[in-house]
Parts: structure tokens; C-alpha cells; sequence
């Protein structure tokens, strides 16, 4: 039996009252520690974490925002290659005092392990708590080769979006390869 | 869900309306990404392999290869639906190419594909939940459509606010408001001191002063625009601000955006303004051609202006491409807006022996 015409615009009602409760809980999701991409903040210079807002403070801790610092990767010498480009991207972020998202690591972590065929490839880093951390070898931990095809956080805070360029596009190369200021 | 169905809800002038701009939007978003994303980092075809975020298929093909492909046939598909007389197909078809375009564009804009797919995939739902049931007789199609179309244009138009006010809000911390270290008025700020330094004004404090609004009029006009929309009368000021906000935008080579915000605004509007409004678009008159064309001029220069200072690249055909987009899309916003103002200003002002609110101005003015 087919709903009446006040069913459909109750069934209606309803729905767009729960797609608006999503959308914000969406928007809201950078000061609950949820994910930041996708939350309309993009160029509002919001924090990654929202620590800079003036009006919300962070209103819960999903622990979604897993930054570290002074990230330090070993890998077997015939992976070295491979891994270059990660380095050229970590030494960048540990030089210029930039926080690096753990799950943004996982996706490097993964295709590295798959091409270490078991050998160990270390990682050390430094919690945001300042704790030192440290795990022998990273393919043996699932969690640390996890990764999502949709970044839920930038990969830097602050943000980096143009190293990310210069890694995709190749430049990295001419940029490591330029001798050191005197 | 009958065709029939679906097909009545193409009756609604503001939803066609709607889809036929957001098919457009679609549009701009791939010509962005093929013009700026290509030279920047590489080969669009596998522009998200090189930004690290898509974990390879496993065979010949890259994924984004696939999903341009895939999100190129779906967007020639519903742009030539929505714009040849089925626009609610069109948007059907629109669906799948934002959940494709969510894998095949960096991550600075994953929010206009939220944007894409809250509008889009809103739409199934709300026809799932209007249906008619089989066989229903053709008074209740008639006002399950009219239910379907009303519910549909109340989620949008609160997907719209939600997604203003944030914008606005969450610009609400010190980094936005720190003059040295906004993105924006950094740019800015490299781009007005040479001008100002051979005439003796690159004053430290006239600087700052020049650069103020660009921080306070996004996040006021963000705050305030969807507001006015939702006061009747003052409907036609808060789409005039919002086309202030977003044709500059076009200058600085963002046409993604605009495109797909700008066409949300016709929601606002009860269908017999939207209807007037049409036809008050194709009277043309000397005084708003000229005004349009020179906005429209002033924004393209502006853009030509600052190319040297941003990544673009005058010599790269998919480059061109985005100009001659570029210059569509704010010729015709352009053109929107001038119209728009015109008609404000033939309600506030009458011309004399008429006292019609929202009356144009003759076509003469």
C-alpha cells in the first residue's frame, strides 16, 4: 500500500533533518579530532588539529590526528633507492619543524614492505607529547601499514602542499641534487 | 521510480536550472585539473599515484586513468542530458562522476566533491523516498514530484548554509587573521608592494591597511550571504554579494569552485522570479552590456595581469583552454550579476509612473 502524501513529506522532512546533522558533525569534524579534509576548511589557515580557533576550542579527541615529528626511516641498502624520495620529503618536514601525519606514512610504509621482501625497515619519531618512539620494523605491524586512498589530514601541519608538488612532480631530484647554501 | 516520475521533476525551473550548472561545474572542475595539476605535478592520468594516495590496481591501467576515463564518458553523458531536455537524468548521471572525481583530484579540494555528492546523491535518496508506488494514478505522481522536488531544494539549500557558514567560521582563527602569515595576503602583499614602491606608497601601515579587507570581506560576505538568501527581500542582495565574492576568484584562476557554489543560488528563489529573471537575462540593453563587458574585462585582465606570479603557464595548450573557460564562465556571471544589480536598482529606484516591486528598468535605461 502506498504511503500517503503526508507519509512522503514526513519520510522528507526527516531526511534532510538527518543529512544536516551529518554534514555538520562533518564540518565540525577537524575539533573532534575525526579528520580534517573535506570539513570546508580549505584556505581558512584552520590548524590541522583546531588548536587556532578563536571562538570553538577542540571539543573531543577521536585520535585521528596522529602527527609526529623528527621522523627517521632505516631500510635495507638495496631499498635505498627506492626509498629516496621519502627521505628527500621527511628530511624536508624534520628541517623545517613540521609535523608529519602517521597514516600519511602508512601508504610509503606498505609499498616499501612490498618491495623489502622481509627485511626489516626501521622508524623513529617523536610523539606530539615529545615522547621518542621507536619500532624495528614497521612491515611487521599492520597498523602501521594501513593506509586510506582519501587523505582524512594534510600531510604536513602546517601544511606542505608545495613539497608534495615538487615530490609528485619529480623536482625533488633537482632540489636534492642543489648544493647546500654556504 | 517511473521515468515519468523522474521526467516531472524536470518541470521544476529552478532544479533544471540548478543541474545544468552544476553539469557545467563538472565541467570546469576537470578543465582545472587538466590545465593546472598536469604541469604542476605531472601526467593528470596518474596525478593521484603521484600525490602517494591510491594504492595501484594491479594491472596495466593506473586508477586514475580508469576514473578520468570512466568520469569523462559520465560527464559528456549528463552534460548532453541535462542541457537537451532531462536534466534530472543528467543529475543521475552527474552522481557517479563526484564520487569519480573524489579519486582523481588532489586533496586541496576534496571538499568540492563533498559538495557534489551531498547535492547529487541527495537526489536518489529523495526519489526513493517520494516514489510514487506502481501504478499510482497520475494526481498522486503529479504531487509525490512536486514533494520530491520541494524536499530536494530544502536539503540543497541547506547543504548550501551549512557549508557557507563553515567556510566563514572556520576562518575565525589567527592564522587567518595574521596579515603576515594568510596565504592570501602574503600573495598579495608580493604582488601590491612592487606597484606601490616606484610611487612612494609602499608604506609598511598603507599596506596593511590595502590588504584588511581580503581578510574580513570573505569571512563577512561568507557569514552573511546565506542570511540574506533566506530573507525574501533581501534574496537579491545576498546573490549579488555572492557573485562580488566569487568573480574574483575566477581571476586567480579558480573556476572550480565558483562554478559549483554560484549555481546553488537559483534555490533561493521562488520559481516565477527565477522565470522573470530568465527572460530579463536575454533582454539585453546597451547600459548592462557595457557594464557586464566591462566587469567581465576588468576580471580578465586582472587574471592576465597576475599570470607571471602564479604556476600558470601561457604557453601550455590545456592552459588556454582554462582562459577561454575562464572567460565564459565570468563573462557569464558577469553578466548575471550586472542584471541582477539592474533589477535591484529598478526596485529601489521605479522609474516613474510605475510602482511595481521588483520592476526592471526599461529596456532603454
Amino acid at each position: 500500500m502506498s504511503a500517503s502524501t503526508a507519509d512522503v513529506a514526513r519520510r522528507l522532512l526527516v531526511f534532510v533533518a538527518v543529512l544536516d546533522v551529518a554534514y555538520v558533525v562533518n564540518c565540525l569534524s577537524p575539533f573532534l579530532g575525526l579528520k580534517y579534509e573535506n570539513s570546508q576548511a580549505m584556505y581558512s589557515q584552520l590548524d590541522a588539529r583546531a588548536r587556532n580557533h578563536l571562538v570553538l576550542p577542540r571539543l573531543a579527541d577521536f585520535g585521528g590526528d596522529r602527527y609526529v615529528r623528527d621522523v627517521e626511516i632505516t631500510v635495507p641498502p638495496a631499498l635505498e633507492d627506492d626509498a629516496r624520495a621519502l627521505r628527500w620529503f621527511t628530511d624536508f618536514a624534520n628541517g623545517s619543524g613540521r609535523a608529519l601525519h602517521l597514516p600519511f606514512l602508512a601508504y610509503h610504509f606498505d609499498r616499501l614492505c612490498e618491495a623489502a621482501g622481509g627485511a626489516p625497515i626501521g622508524l623513529r619519531y617523536v610523539t606530539e607529547q615529545g615522547e621518542a618512539r621507536r619500532h624495528d620494523d614497521v612491515c611487521a605491524e599492520a597498523s602501521l601499514r594501513d593506509s586510506s586512498p582519501i587523505g582524512l589530514y594534510p600531510a604536513c601541519d602546517p601544511e606542505c602542499y608545495g613539497e608534495l608538488e615538487v615530490w609528485a612532480s619529480g623536482r625533488w631530484r633537482d632540489a636534492a641534487a642543489e648544493p647546500a647554501a654556504p | 521510480m517511473s521515468d515519468t516520475f523522474l521526467g516531472r521533476l524536470d518541470r521544476d525551473l529552478r532544479l533544471a536550472v540548478f543541474w545544468r550548472l552544476l553539469g557545467v561545474a563538472g565541467a570546469a572542475h576537470v578543465i582545472q585539473l587538466m590545465a593546472q595539476q598536469q604541469a604542476r605535478a605531472g601526467s593528470f592520468l596518474h596525478h593521484p599515484e603521484r600525490w602517494q594516495q591510491v594504492v595501484p590496481l594491479g594491472f596495466g591501467a593506473t586508477p586514475s586513468a580508469v576514473a578520468i576515463g570512466l568520469h569523462l564518458a559520465l560527464l559528456a553523458a549528463s552534460l548532453a542530458l541535462a542541457w537537451t531536455g532531462r536534466p534530472a537524468l543528467g543529475a543521475l548521471w552527474l552522481g557517479p562522476v563526484a564520487l569519480l572525481g573524489a579519486f582523481v583530484q588532489p586533496v586541496t579540494i576534496s571538499n568540492h566533491y563533498l559538495v557534489f555528492l551531498l547535492a547529487l546523491g541527495s537526489l536518489p535518496a529523495v526519489l526513493l523516498l517520494a516514489r510514487p508506488g506502481r501504478g499510482a494514478a497520475p494526481a498522486r505522481v503529479d504531487a509525490c514530484a512536486r514533494l520530491a522536488a520541494g524536499g530536494y531544494a530544502r536539503a540543497l539549500r541547506h547543504v548550501f548554509v551549512i557549508t557557507y557558514f563553515f567556510a566563514g567560521f572556520h576562518k575565525l582563527n589567527t592564522g587567518w587573521f595574521d596579515l603576515a602569515g594568510n596565504a592570501a595576503t602574503r600573495l598579495a602583499r608580493a604582488q601590491l608592494v612592487p606597484l606601490l614602491e616606484p610611487v612612494g606608497l609602499a608604506l609598511p601601515w598603507l599596506v596593511d591597511l590595502a590588504l584588511l579587507p581580503i581578510l574580513i570581506f570573505p569571512v563577512a560576505a561568507e557569514l552573511a550571504i546565506p542570511a540574506l538568501l533566506l530573507v525574501p527581500r533581501l534574496r537579491p542582495f545576498g546573490a549579488l554579494l555572492g557573485i562580488a565574492l566569487h568573480l574574483p576568484m575566477f581571476a586567480r584562476e579558480v573556476l572550480d569552485y565558483p562554478t559549483l557554489i554560484l549555481a546553488f543560488y537559483v534555490l533561493f528563489f521562488p520559481e516565477p522570479e527565477v522565470r522573470r529573471f530568465g527572460a530579463a537575462l536575454r533582454r539585453a540593453s546597451p547600459g548592462r552590456v557595457a557594464l557586464a563587458g566591462l566587469g567581465a574585462g576588468a576580471v580578465l585582465l586582472v587574471w592576465l595581469v597576475l599570470v607571471p606570479a602564479t604556476p600558470a603557464r601561457p604557453g601550455d595548450p590545456t592552459w588556454w583552454l582554462e582562459v577561454v573557460a575562464g572567460a565564459a564562465l565570468i563573462s557569464f556571471f558577469a553578466w548575471v550579476g550586472v542584471t541582477l544589480a539592474w533589477q535591484i536598482a529598478g526596485a529601489l529606484w521605479p522609474p516613474s509612473g510605475s510602482r511595481t516591486p521588483g520592476a526592471t528598468r526599461p529596456s532603454s535605461a
